[in-house]
């Protein structure tokens, strides 16, 4: 059952005016449950905007979005930035509670078991300032996944970080997201990171239209020295190689920040 | 341009300089701190030479000397009452700041969060800021007379614009980024003025008491001099209807030490308490 | 199952776009909720709350009261002589306190021995209260000018001279290096410099030590004999005749009002012109 319907949607500034610009061109797609769902493209293609008319933050100008729940009722969204945005007056562990909607017994013990699949138990009384980035970001995804969202939306989370960082990022990434399979769509210019990631490749092109759609067929968990990894991250990027030159060609348009 | 001109730090070798050039540069440094404190205090003694020389020109009778000051201060100490009327004065000044913060933190923050507000009351917190303190301290007379309100009142009137002017500055650099984490979390309006606005306005309330302690101890003891019933100035306003100038003085002189220390070690280590959370600096937000 | 027609909606509730808002106030909202109108509504407000303030305590004047006590003052003839023995008293307080506390402030600035020398005695001139200065001022100077200009000088000094000392630190020490390297002269290094880099602080410091200042102006009249607004709102207040009192607060209120707004601000933005025009 899908969890994210898309239906015909588009997203224009300054509609009927001189100045018009289509940001988003009549797309459409489905994300159905459990899938991690990457949308790539280069800069101008529209997928912050994409991401944050999905988790609401923007409006769009015309066509459908659909969440679906499980439980029924509003869908619950987590949210990943790409700053750990974490409130610097609070531990650790009442950044966790504070997104959560009860703080029940079950509730904090649910927070604490998604803090130690980061690996930051002991780090449950630390004010923010007392951690490094990469830690503070492990929070940060910690903190949307223990929200049990139906749908966790994750903007370029790895892109502030150091590669040695970010790499080991995308290692638990992939381990919590085996232990508690959300719906996750993530958004990012690194293809290479998108495959390693990813069960489906959503990708982009300038304009915002719908570029290619490709479905990513390895087993998990899948490490960046894995040769079929390697061989695919190839494969894919040489697949996208005239997406570049029309991203060269086209005008730079200013992607609208929230 | 300026580097060339500049002869910057010393670009030797990188082996570790003879031990002579050490033992020598230890002894600079040596000699330095303390040619400073030898001037640190001249500093003192020359303060204590200004008044002896006053007081010889002026005479005795309209400026005490030093070391009567000093007497009539131990005669105070000894007597043990100050203990009742420092406590008086200092606990009045923090209850004008709790007056203070309670009426100038919303005021402060609706500046901050809407423009109409803001425009509302910015004329009248500009000009209540430039207010001189004695204004304060007989308008706070005239309303409640003689009563050990009136000083509250003052240190509140002086202390409020400030309060509403830093708490206004504090929302509006409030994180915008914080605030679109939680909407995108769901989080309801009241969850987000109590999880995130009211901690971004504490420091700046810290910030804008720490700036007017000083002037506010002293509206503090100016009311309690024109018509208090216990406290410092009370004390300041008696001795001086006696003609006793070197207790008034020693009074003040008093004083003015202990809220010294309150200033520096009080105020700063609550600061430091309640901003435990900040990564480098302890301190004023501004 | 939450499903959305063609209403663009999803599981968070719809907001409304800037230019939406705009086109559905009405114009009288509008007008109202203007910033100026907002001003016109602060000060009727104020008005509304003294008359309130003042119906529950008779020891508070009303603005009626108030204003009749002002116009008498003025039918007196009481009120140009006592400004001008004030304002008089005050400048020549603040321009000393001035020219002082520059002078003093430029040498800590530039000498670290004399700001160890100077540190304590400024500490101790920045602690003393107004008031004490004025007791001590009105009874070695008696009744008559000395005595507020004293205060004033006394009282606004520190600040002159803390808030020049932290500007001139602040002077780039590339700059002053280069000064030394070149072996300029001092006096040409002050002037050149040092002084017009420093002006804005100057300017900052005399602002502040203009409203202490004029504390310490009144305060020494009030326990002085010598006439001007001080002395003057003494004798209306020990009379109990609080209107009066208040009539010489809101002429002195409005004076400085209008001294910093036409005055002030233009030299504070004229002096920081160096470092604000990019």
């Amino acid at each position: 059952m899908a969890v994210l319907t898309v239906t015909n949607l588009s997203k224009t500034f300054n509609l009927g005016t001189a100045r018009e610009s289509r940001i988003l061109d009549d797309i459409s797609f489905e994300v159905s449950g459990q899938t991690f769902v990457s949308i790539v493209g280069p800069s101008g293609c529209g997928k912050s905007t994409l991401l944050n008319i999905i988790s609401g933050v923007e409006e769009h100008t015309s066509g459908d979005i659909t969440l679906t729940s499980d439980a029924g009722g509003p869908a619950r969204m987590g949210y990943v930035f790409q700053d750990p945005r974490l409130l610097p007056w609070r531990s650790v562990m009442k950044n966790m509670m504070y997104v959560q909607d009860d703080q029940s017994r079950d509730t904090v013990a649910r927070a604490e078991r998604y803090l130690d699949m980061v690996g930051l138990k002991k780090n449950a009384d630390f004010y923010p300032g007392q951690l490094s980035g990469g830690m503070q970001q492990r929070v940060g995804i910690a903190r949307a996944f223990a929200v049990e969202p139906d749908l966790l939306l994750m903007d370029e989370p790895f892109s502030h970080l150091d590669a040695i960082t970010a790499r080991g990022l995308r290692e638990q990434l992939q381990d919590i997201w085996a232990q508690s399979k959300k719906t996750v769509v993530f958004v990012t210019h690194d293809v290479v990171e998108a495959v390693e990631l990813s069960d489906r490749i959503i990708v982009l092109q300038p304009g915002g239209l719908i570029y290619e759609d490709i479905t990513i067929d390895l087993p998990r968990p899948r490490r960046q020295s894995d040769k079929a990894v390697a061989t695919l991250q190839a494969d894919v990027l040489a697949r996208l190689e005239t997406l570049k030159a029309m991203a060269a060609a086209t005008e730079p348009v200013a992607e609208p920040v929230a | 341009m300026t580097d060339q001109l500049v002869m910057g730090t010393d670009t030797g070798p990188s082996t570790p300089a003879p031990p002579d050039r050490e033992a020598a540069a230890r002894r600079t440094a040596r000699g330095r701190r303390w040619r400073r404190t030898a001037v640190l205090a001249l500093g003192w003694v020359a303060i204590y030479a200004v008044w002896e020389a006053a007081s010889w020109w002026f005479g005795s009778r309209l400026l005490p000397r030093p070391h009567e000051v000093l007497q009539s201060a131990i005669e105070i100490i000894e007597t043990g009452n100050f203990v009742g009327d420092f406590s008086a004065s200092v606990l009045k000044t923090f209850a004008g700041f709790g007056v203070a913060a309670l009426v100038g933190a919303p005021i402060g923050y609706l500046m901050g969060r809407s423009r109409y507000w803001r425009a509302f009351f910015h004329d009248g917190v500009t000009i209540a800021g430039t207010i001189p303190a004695i204004v304060y301290a007989v308008m706070s007379l005239i309303v409640f007379g003689l009563s050990n309100l009136g000083p509250i009142l003052a240190v509140a009137l002086v202390s409020a614009p400030y309060v509403a002017l830093n708490v206004a500055e504090g929302i509006r650099g409030v994180d915008q980024q914080l605030i679109t984490m939680s909407e995108a979390f769901g989080r309801t309006p009241r969850q987000i003025r109590r999880e995130v606005l009211v901690p971004t306005i504490v420091p700046f309330v810290f910030a804008a008491i720490r700036m007017c302690f000083a002037v506010a101890w002293k509206v503090e003891a100016l009311t309690e001099v024109f018509g208090g019933r216990s406290g410092v100035g009370f004390q300041i306003r008696t001795e001086y209807q006696l003609y006793d100038i070197s207790a008034v003085l020693a009074w003040m002189v008093l004083f003015i030490a202990f809220m010294l220390v309150i200033e520096r070690l009080v105020l700063a280590k609550a600061e430091s308490r309640l901003l435990a959370w900040r990564p480098e600096e302890r301190g004023a937000a501004l | 199952m939450t499903t959305v027609s063609d209403q663009p909606t999803s599981a968070v509730a719809r907001r409304r776009s800037t230019t939406e808002i705009e086109q559905d106030t009405p114009q009288w909202r509008k007008v109202l909720t203007s910033d100026p109108a907002a001003r016109v509504t602060s000060l009727l407000a104020f008005v509304l709350f003294w008359v309130l303030v003042s119906a529950l305590y008779d020891r508070v004047p009303g603005p009626v009261a108030v204003w009749t006590s002002l116009v008498d003052e003025f039918s007196r003839g009481e009120v140009f002589g006592n400004f001008a023995s004030t304002l008089y008293r005050f400048g020549v307080g603040v321009a000393l306190a001035t020219v002082v506390g520059v002078a003093v402030g430029v040498l800590m600035g530039l000498s670290q021995l004399s700001r160890a020398f100077l540190e304590s005695p400024v500490l101790v001139a920045l602690s003393i209260p107004a008031i004490i200065w004025s007791f001590l001022t009105v009874m070695w100077f008696g009744f008559g000018d000395t005595s507020p200009i004293v205060t004033t000088f006394l009282t606004s000094v520190p600040f002159v001279v803390v808030n020049v000392a932290q500007g001139v630190r602040g002077v780039s020490r590339d700059l002053r290096d280069m000064s030394a390297t070149y072996d300029v002269p001092m006096g040409r290094r002050v002037r050149d410099l040092v002084l017009p880099a420093v002006t804005g602080y100057i300017a900052a410091g005399v602002r502040f030590a203009i409203i202490i200042g004029w504390n310490g102006v009144l305060l020494a009249e009030w326990f002085g004999g010598g006439g001007g607004v001080g002395y003057r709102a003494r004798f209306w207040y020990d009379a109990n005749r609080y209107a009066g009192f208040a009539a010489w607060v809101v002429l002195f209120v409005g004076f400085i009002v209008l001294l910093d707004r036409l005055v002030l601000d233009r030299m504070i933005q004229r002096s920081f012109r160096w470092r604000d025009s990019r």
